[in-house]
């Protein structure tokens, strides 16, 4: 026994086969307890230190359902990795706070059940090869539970991009119902989140984008009763006018303290014939109490704006100069303040330009949040519109003199008069507050256009221009270190900047030249080494025959 | 058993000089130092992406290795083998492990050599911009991590066969299988072992590092890899003794 036990230590076979099992041990073992580094500068793979002061300070636990089939279409393997390597860092983030529980319903008709439930389908996943098409139905959702609520996520691969920002969110809404209501106001306007008609009235897709952290948008109406005290943020799109009961109840809501974004522009843009025309002054007036002085014009920019894309054909387009399309990039926006922060750009379609009289507020502190580049200039009523006549605007600039960063957006912070101060108040209010109480809060953006669905090629800002409006809520209601979770999805790799052709020769000529010179100069300084070496071996050796007395031919 | 290091830095500076007392070691780095510019400046064209980011680089590079690295190791053996030296250098009084080491360490040199001539790369993206230094420095970390693993598995190749270019055929298939198992083309037909196929596949692990995630599951991964092969070899040649 004993020899054969000797045998079996001694085998080469044995070892060999131990050795193998151990590499797949270890690897086994090291998926257990692991360890990882986020190397990126933005720190793009670990959560922001926002997320875990929200999770760490769950009043109580929350537990993550991961309903997660095993057998993934191959295409996706990679991506689900990802996702639940995230998972795994953001339940372990929480310390303890959030648990995370995964599900595999393949073959597990009891788990299938309760995903049927809680209303989980399993998703068709599709992949393409030159062969054949490939779609599979897999469940990737999850399930968040905290204390009696349940929120849902079907598909939570379409999330993946912002997921941090989705989770927290979520978590914290449940955490925190009602805490942050933001509330619309309901006026005379063409703006409203089910505006159908024109995608650049319709505030759709904002209010959706509310609704995971915030819920969705509450309809506020002004004309008969004072704003509610529950609105944390009122949110006032370009009304066309105020009747007087809701110039009241607005005014009384500042004086209260109360937090407005105000989305206004000095024209208005008639999409019919594609003209600006001037607003009723009555509500410019009004707002200029506080001393947000929206000017009657539109701004014009030769350098930062969007292209407008006009079809020539079914398939081509060509793009037209547009310079009442304002996209502020990150030079023109405020990096003091976290609402603009991170942001590349954001877009101003028919902006304003905007100032503000700060002798109208007291204890103020104003942030200019947005402007337009130096070469910009204003016109005035009575504008057309048409990028038809406007894309020639660029070659009858005005004189550089006249031209100057215009104002777009501005942050304000501080106590106002009543507008209703020295004047009569509305029929049926005896009592009004004439000074505010409590420091009111007014983010005011001179285009109403930047936080509406819009339509290509504008586009390509609107997550940017939401995100901006996000920011502006989660600051307005102190959750300041949230906006860090959110900008962070927004954030890709640096752009190279503005560099001329001769110069991007040089760098590629050098980029070949310099490995070329490195290798032969390592080649150069080898030969030279190696001739030296054999120099003095070849010296000894002769030393060493003459004092032996042998002779070298 | 004890590892003489002498023995091992002698076997070491014998191969090194072997990739650099020729003009061919020079022209192979020339050319690929030439061709990765190349794969990096126009395939897509780097001005056109304009992004600060060696990302492009790193995948690029991840192919070039299926080449570059079996043309290292290739000849590792298998020329001892075809020349005869190889009855000679294994009755020298060194041990086995310190032979392979020897060998491993300067084919890992001279990767290392190929990979500094990319260095102007980085340079020059911090002379146009601000790029994420940590995230090239992850990348090259996960180069040389890859290449370590592939050179363990050339080594291997290289010791079955007394042909060149047989071993860099063979090492190009072996290190193509190992690249592709983590792809889906290849998962495809593997059905249930996808996932354990997967695992083992060098580019899985690879990516994360490139996308800048030190992970030490990848790195333990790694290192039992390049043991194992390292071993394997070891393994081979005490057999043939």
């Amino acid at each position: 026994m004993n020899d054969l036990m000797e045998k079996f230590k001694n085998s080469k076979k044995v070892t060999l086969w131990l050795i193998i099992m151990l590499f797949f041990t270890v690897n086994w073992l090291s998926y257990s307890l692991y360890i990882r580094f986020d190397l990126s500068a933005s720190g793009r793979f670990k959560l922001t230190s926002a997320s875990k002061k929200i999770l760490r300070n769950l009043p109580e636990k929350a537990t993550i359902e991961a309903y997660f089939s095993n057998d993934i279409s191959e295409a996706y393997m990679q991506p689900v990795k990802q996702l639940r390597d995230f998972l795994e860092e953001y339940s372990s983030s929480s310390r303890g706070r959030v648990k995370l529980v995964y599900l595999n319903p393949d073959d597990d008709e009891k788990i299938q059940q309760k995903a049927r439930s809680l209303g989980i389908q399993p998703m068709p996943l599709g992949s393409v090869d030159r062969k054949k098409r490939e779609v599979s139905k897999v469940f990737l959702s999850l399930v968040i539970y905290y204390e009696d609520k349940t929120q849902v996520i079907p598909d939570i691969l379409r999330q993946s991009q912002a997921l941090e920002y989705f989770l927290t969110a979520n978590i914290y809404k449940m955490a925190h119902p009602g805490e942050h209501t933001v509330g619309l106001l309901e006026t005379d306007s063409e703006f409203s989140k089910d505006s159908r008609d024109n995608p650049f009235h319709s505030l759709e897709i904002l209010d959706r984008s509310l609704s995971s952290f915030y819920g969705n948008m509450m309809p506020v109406k002004a004309d008969v009763d004072e704003i509610p005290s529950n609105i944390s943020v009122l949110f006032v799109s370009d009304p066309k006018k105020l009747t007087e009961i809701e110039k009241f109840n607005l005014d009384q809501y500042i004086m209260r303290g109360g937090k407005l974004i105000l989305a206004m522009n000095g024209l208005d843009i008639n999409f019919n014939n594609l003209i600006a025309t001037a607003k009723t002054p009555d509500t410019l007036a009004f707002f200029k109490n506080y001393g947000i002085d929206i000017k009657p014009d539109l701004v014009f920019d030769a350098k930062n704006y969007i292209p407008f894309r006009q079809p020539v054909n079914v398939i081509q387009t060509i793009e037209l100069p547009y310079p009442v399309w304002l996209a502020a990039s990150e030079e023109f926006l405020s990096q003091d303040s976290l609402m603009t922060q991170n942001f590349q750009f954001i877009v101003f379609p028919w902006a304003s330009s905007v100032s503000i009289e700060s002798a109208r507020i007291k204890d103020s502190q104003i942030t200019p949040l947005a402007s337009s580049s130096p070469v910009s200039w204003t016109k005035s009523d009575g504008l057309y519109i048409s990028p038809e006549i406007l894309k020639d605007s660029l070659d009858n600039v005005p004189d550089k003199s006249t031209m100057a960063k215009q104002s777009l957006a501005f942050h304000i912070k501080g106590k106002f008069n009543s507008f209703y101060s020295g004047k009569p108040l509305p029929q049926g209010k005896k009592n009004y507050i004439s000074e505010s109480i409590n420091p009111a809060e007014i983010v005011v953006v001179s285009s109403p256009f930047t936080f509406t669905n819009n339509i290509q090629p504008i586009h390509i800002g609107q997550n940017l221009n939401i995100n901006f409006f996000l920011s502006i809520l989660d600051i307005m209601n102190g959750l300041d270190e949230l906006v860090k979770s959110r900008n962070r999805s927004q954030m890709v790799s640096p752009a190279i900047g503005p560099i001329d052709l001769w110069m991007k020769n040089i760098i590629v000529f050098l980029n070949f030249l310099l490995p070329l010179v490195f290798i032969v100069g390592y080649a150069i300084l080898r030969i030279i080494g190696r001739k030296k070496v054999s120099a003095l071996t070849y010296t000894s050796q002769k030393n060493e025959s003459i004092s032996t007395g042998e002779s070298h031919v | 058993m004890n590892i003489s290091w002498q023995n091992v830095k002698s076997i070491y500076t014998r191969e090194i000089n072997n990739y650099f007392n020729t003009a061919i070691g020079y022209v192979f780095l020339l050319i690929f130092s030439l061709f990765i510019n190349f794969l990096f400046l126009y395939l897509p064209n780097f001005w056109d992406v304009n992004s600060i980011s060696m990302e492009n680089f790193f995948s690029w590079m991840r192919i070039v290795y299926l080449f570059l690295i079996p043309a290292i190791t290739m000849r590792l053996w298998s020329e001892e083998k075809k020349t005869g030296t190889i009855e000679v250098l294994l009755t020298l009084p060194y041990q086995t492990l310190e032979t392979i080491l020897g060998k491993y360490l300067s084919a890992l040199s001279f990767l290392g050599f190929a990979l500094g001539s990319t260095i102007f790369i980085p340079i020059f993206l911090g002379t146009i911009g601000s790029p994420d230094w940590m995230l090239i420095a992850g990348g090259y970390i996960g180069l040389i991590l890859l290449g370590a693993s592939y050179i363990a598995l050339g080594l291997l190749i290289s010791w079955y066969t007394q042909d060149q270019i047989i071993a860099l055929l063979i090492t190009i298939a072996v290190c193509f299988l190992f690249f592709i198992m983590g792809y889906p083309p290849f998962l495809q037909f593997m059905g249930f072992l996808s996932p354990i196929i997967s695992f083992i596949s060098v580019s899985w692990h690879f990516d994360s590092l490139a996308r800048g995630m030190l992970d030490t599951r990848d790195i333990i991964f790694f290192i039992s890899f390049i043991l194992l092969f390292l071993y394997l070899n070891y393994h081979s040649i005490e057999n043939k003794k």
